[in-house]
């Protein structure tokens, strides 16, 4: 709980502290890749659950929408992982930041774009969007990718199997 | 072999979010969501505050001739605006002697709700504030949002029965309408850009426009009155293929740093 709290704390200071375009960073999406990629464990979408669902009550999108992307999202992340990314290098992780967030996003335009026809909110998908995607793509896949060298190092260092006698 | 995760697992995970889905439009989770909010709007709040006290830091001048250069600047702009101040005041005067000369009807004030800008929008890219009144102030979609000032920073997107989501004019989905305070009054359509920018399209082409002119609304939106502050003219982009010229504009308020703002209750 105080996890879950504290990364929702810390994604909300990036987003208002970062000038733009870094505050595209998305860091709940991140950590919640990064675990992916870490533990390996769908358990993980159960953390993402309450985490998004938080965020969704300070949104304007229609309730469910951004929720229901981003646990799509992971869920092919964490599928492509299992079955295609299997060789977990640095540039995997830069791939799959890339991958997950582009995805993310698809849906999410796509859900909205759903929502838009069935009149239950007003947006319109315009293709200018997309240079902004494929930064805030880029921005969170080198975060991700740099996360991930960081704490695989430290979990090196600090891992008995590693530490010769 | 990889470790495959039972099926069963992901259907729960399924269930549970169309539970939460359910209950949240049938309005079941309506008090369990706002004391949730209640919790976090406070933290949230004074982020806003601090970011907004960061990012004034970021604002420092490079040497001491560039202080001197914004001083004189400032200065120039206030002995400006004070005998504009003037002038408006005496036009005010000879406007109310003529309306009671004519007998017109006196314009009933549009009541309006202030309330504090609580934070930004944390999942979308766009550009919208979170402001802590909501249903129970009588906000609705599509009032008007102003600052203290009189400018126009945007209009209501979602209500929630204690908070609202603004969209600013600065969104990439902002569009409405607006009149350039030129010799032709030119109609045109004010879009946002990103954050970035904000851009005025459809201005005819044969009205000409100059930079430093004042850009209002234009009151044909139902919810938005005419004469609302929205910005000036910085860039006019007139080329010789296009129907229409385009002018960028410099919005009259920093839409990074809103604290405080009113809803007009147009509706």
């Amino acid at each position: 709980m105080v996890g879950i709290f504290l990364i929702f704390f810390v994604h909300t200071l990036l987003i208002y502290l970062l000038p733009y375009p870094v505050n595209r960073l998305n860091f709940l999406f991140i950590i919640l890749l990064w675990l992916i990629i870490y533990k390996n464990d769908p358990l993980i979408l159960w953390v993402a659950l309450p985490l998004s669902f938080s965020t969704e009550l300070f949104s304007s999108a229609p309730f469910g929408l951004s929720t229901a992307a981003l646990l799509f999202s992971l869920f092919l992340e964490h599928w492509l992982l299992l079955n295609i990314f299997t060789n977990h290098s640095w540039y995997i992780a830069l791939l799959c930041g890339f991958t997950a967030l582009l995805s993310y996003r698809i849906l999410f335009l796509i859900f909205m774009s759903g929502a838009a026809l069935l009149k239950i909110t007003d947006y319109s998908l315009q293709w200018s969007i997309l240079p902004d995607l494929l930064m805030e793509g880029a921005i969170n896949a080198c975060a991700l990718t740099a996360l991930y060298l960081a704490s695989r190092s430290f979990s090196k260092r600090l891992n008995p199997r590693y530490i010769g006698l | 072999m990889p470790y495959r995760p039972s099926k069963k697992k992901y259907l729960y995970l399924v269930f549970v979010s169309a539970a939460l889905i359910v209950l949240h439009y049938t309005k079941l989770s309506a008090p369990v969501e706002i004391f949730l909010r209640s919790i976090v709007t406070p933290t949230l709040s004074s982020l806003t505050t601090f970011s907004i006290n960061v990012g004034d830091r970021y604002q420092v001048f490079k040497n001491r001739e560039e202080f001197v250069a914004a001083y004189q600047a400032c200065l120039a702009t206030a002995a400006r605006q004070a005998a504009d101040t003037t002038a408006a005041a005496l036009l005010a005067q000879e406007n109310n002697e003529l309306r009671q000369l004519l007998a017109w009807h006196k314009k009933q004030p549009v009541p309006m709700v202030v309330a504090n800008v609580i934070g930004k929008e944390l999942l979308t890219t766009g550009q919208k504030v979170l402001i802590d009144q909501g249903v129970k102030a009588g906000l609705a979609v599509d009032q008007p949002v102003i600052t203290q000032e009189g400018v126009l920073v945007g209009k209501i997107l979602k209500v929630e029965p204690d908070i609202a989501t603004v969209r600013l004019i600065n969104d990439n989905q902002s569009k409405m309408s607006a009149v350039i305070f030129n010799r032709d009054r030119s109609l045109g359509a004010v879009e946002g850009g990103y954050g970035i920018s904000l851009r005025m399209n459809l201005i005819p082409r044969d009205e000409p426009v100059r930079i430093g002119d004042q850009v209002v609304s234009s009151g044909l939106e139902g919810t938005i009155p005419r004469g609302l502050i929205i910005g000036t003219v910085a860039v006019i982009e007139n080329e010789p293929y296009k129907p229409f010229q385009q002018a960028v504009l410099t919005p009259a308020t920093d839409l990074s740093k809103l604290t405080v703002v009113s809803a007009l209750l147009t509706r």
